[in-house]
């Protein structure tokens, strides 16, 4: 226990020492808790040409009605289809509506180059400009809603990629520049085990990335009134159990490489696929059979559907039980894993 | 000048000796784009593949075994559990991943959704709301549907997603390669002091950087060739001119290696470029510049410094060329966008460089 502890005080001393690294720990969760989930409310805002061919009160009926529409920015009148078309091609508008001259349905032209903006800005053009707007005799209820479109959503997945990135980054760079400067093998002179060195790596860079998720919490609270629906220990335990995952997997990639340049080549695309393949960029339903698999074997997953149950969903800790026991069992097999190759090579 | 080009030139073969001494980091180097495209143009989608559901019978009776049935046939739906009661709804929502609930009365229809994402919140009523219209449309010819609105899409008829993905991947490749692979280097220099020791030969800062990164920009001419056989791999045609599009690459993939430099410059130690590349190049870059999120959805003063990302540039320029077919007349902005941030990430790293130098 003492020389964890001691272990736990170098590095934390190390980290103190550099003003930088303090300077870049603190501007972590600023630019991805506070600033970027600004940009991510997803609210649909387009802008619209109406087309009137048939010169009727229609056309003006139509730009009223769209220009009410929370989701249009702008609906103005436009003389022909082809003047539109030029304003399309210079991203002045997103879509143009198109008054039949001879009555009928309206048409609509999307710019598609942004498939997933286009849809969207398709459907809700769809839904203004038929009527009714949805089917008669169905309810929808809709469950969870944080109440600002999609801001907390992508709030709790950039929180798991903060504590991804200091835990995994921390961990490879600091036993990678050991074992480049010889340090490991000091260690292992004096007689320390592996098994000890990499816990009490783990458990620093744990401690380290809990801590700085706790003000990426404070800075969601103060900048999005971002309040976690579930007991603050309950995903502060989900952190500590995804942190300590990530930086076993740090720890393994830093044992493999070896030098500081290939290891921080490894880390990059081991993360990024992980991370991309995790849900939280495209969501599970969106994924094939056979990638949605991949799940399984992923920690990025098994945070990010935690951190949405408990923080948006107020679920019970018990209900994510396989979400904590999993995150631990990789940590085990991979610190396990990590022990055999640092004792080959040091 | 003779004199500089041959020290560039022998700053450029000692770097391209340690590329290729490193065999592991060299294949990285060369292989990460070509996986991160191939892997991801397949796995990544922003198209709904399947959506689980739970049903329960409030009293439908056969209409609503009928409806259930046509649901599951749906082959974009999953019937994943049948309820008992409406108490089990947190359960089902909580342990058995599905994202809505469809509920059948004597008279109606509830439909429960999931709504901790609003983008698939969306996606699902739709199409719940489509596939049920279609259903109670069929029980009573009498019932009048929301009246269709034929809709075409411009540039990208079929939506398709790699339209959306390509550039995105393409955005991530340049902006994490192109920048940690120049930072690391310069920083790897710094922390071994091989950098001073550079700097004692009469090879000035501007000279130094420089010949370190021609070797970079050359291997960003292989990512960009990567880039040209992703979109053709894909099926993704570039409408615009081809020498426009490979410019812009290019352009990018050098603005990226001066934001690198830039960090490198200012900060010691690799730790410091890494996370650094990460928190202030990718995430900013990569959910703020429109790849997933569109620029016009991001509101207030926001709005404004998104403009001035280099992947709000990049990604604009590229759709623009790619798949509008546009020209340099209306893509000078971006590029000057990106050409002026390049000039002044070098500027500020030289000064940097020069700075750490006389006050060691």
């Amino acid at each position: 226990m003492r020389v964890i502890v001691q272990i736990l005080l170098k590095e934390l001393k190390q980290l103190v020492r550099s003003p930088g690294m303090i300077l870049i720990l603190l501007l972590c969760p600023f630019i991805t808790v506070g600033i970027v989930p600004f940009g991510m409310g997803n609210e649909t805002r387009v802008k619209v040409d109406v087309v009137d061919n048939s010169f009727s009160a229609r056309g003006r009926e139509v730009t009223e009605r769209l220009s009410h529409s929370p989701n249009v920015m702008q609906a103005s009148f436009s003389p022909s289809v082809s003047v539109s078309q030029e304003r399309m091609d210079r991203n002045l508008i997103d879509a143009i509506v198109i008054v039949p001259a001879g009555g009928g349905p309206c048409q609509l032209i999307v710019d598609g180059s942004h498939n997933i903006s286009g849809r969207d800005a398709s459907t809700f053009l769809t839904i203004q400009l038929s009527s009714p707007p949805s089917t008669p005799g169905v309810n929808v209820h809709t469950r969870f809603i944080s109440g600002v479109g999609n801001t907390h959503y992508f709030m709790s997945t950039m929180m798991a990629l903060l504590l991804a990135i200091i835990a995994c980054s921390l961990s490879t760079l600091s036993v990678v520049t050991e074992m480049e400067r010889r340090t490991l093998e000091y260690f292992r002179s004096i007689g320390m085990g592996m098994g000890l060195y990499v816990w009490s790596k783990i458990l620093v860079y744990t401690l380290i990335s809990v801590l700085v998720q706790l003000l990426g919490l404070l800075i969601a609270r103060w900048f999005h009134g971002f309040t976690p629906a579930c007991p603050l220990w309950a995903y502060l335990l989900l952190c500590a159990c995804f942190a300590s995952s990530l930086s076993a997997i740090g720890i393994i990639i830093a044992s493999y490489t070896g030098n500081v340049v290939r290891a921080i080549y490894s880390e990059v695309f081991v993360f990024l696929i992980l991370a991309l393949l995790s849900t939280m960029f495209a969501p599970l339903d969106y994924m094939s059979d056979g990638w949605a698999e991949t799940r399984y074997l992923n920690p990025f997953f098994w945070m990010a559907d935690g951190s949405w149950s408990l923080l948006l969903k107020g679920l019970r800790p018990v209900d994510i039980l396989p979400h904590y026991l999993l995150l631990a069992l990789f940590t085990v097999v991979l610190s396990t894993l990590s022990v055999f190759r640092l004792r080959k090579v040091a | 000048m003779d004199r500089w080009m041959v020290r560039i030139g022998a700053v450029v073969r000692k770097e391209f000796r340690h590329i290729f001494r490193d065999k592991v980091s060299m294949s990285l180097l060369f292989l990460m784009p070509v996986a991160i495209l191939l892997i991801f143009g397949y796995a990544l989608s922003f198209e709904l593949h399947h959506l689980n559901i739970a049903v329960l019978d409030e009293g439908g009776g056969v209409r609503a075994e009928r409806l259930f049935a046509r649901m599951d046939a749906n082959p974009k739906i999953r019937v994943k559990n049948h309820l008992m009661s409406i108490n089990e709804l947190d359960k089902a929502f909580a342990r058995n991943n599905v994202r809505a609930v469809v509920v059948a009365k004597r008279d109606a229809i509830d439909i429960f959704i999931d709504g901790t994402s609003n983008l698939q919140a969306i996606t699902t009523e739709g199409l719940l709301q489509s596939v049920i219209g279609d259903f109670l449309a069929d029980e009573n010819p009498l019932f009048s549907l929301p009246e269709d609105v034929p809709v075409r899409f411009m540039y990208n008829p079929a939506l398709k997603k790699q339209t959306v993905l390509i550039p995105g991947l393409v955005l991530m490749i340049f902006i994490l390669v192109s920048s940690i692979v120049l930072g690391t280097s310069i920083n790897k220099e710094k922390s071994q002091g091989t950098f001073r020791l550079l700097k004692m030969t009469n090879l000035s800062s501007g000279a130094l950087i420089l010949g370190k990164a021609i070797p970079y920009f050359l291997i960003s001419l292989f990512h960009v060739a990567v880039v040209l056989g992703g979109c053709l791999w894909f099926g993704v045609r570039i409408v615009g001119p081809l020498p426009l599009f490979i410019a812009l690459c290019v352009t990018f993939s050098v603005t990226c290696m001066s934001m690198g430099l830039l960090i490198s410059a200012w900060f010691d130690r690799p730790i410091d470029v890494l996370v650094l590349c990460w928190v202030v190049l990718f995430i900013p870059n990569v959910f703020l510049s429109g790849f997933i999120f569109p620029v016009r959805s991001i509101g207030g003063v926001l709005h404004y410094v998104v403009e001035f990302l280099p992947g709000t540039a990049f990604l604009t320029s590229f759709r623009d060329i790619a798949y509008k077919g546009l020209g340099m007349a209306y893509n000078w902005y971006n590029f000057s966008i990106l050409i002026g941030e390049t000039v002044l990430a070098s500027a500020a790293s030289l000064l940097g460089f020069r700075r750490q130098i006389s006050n060691r």
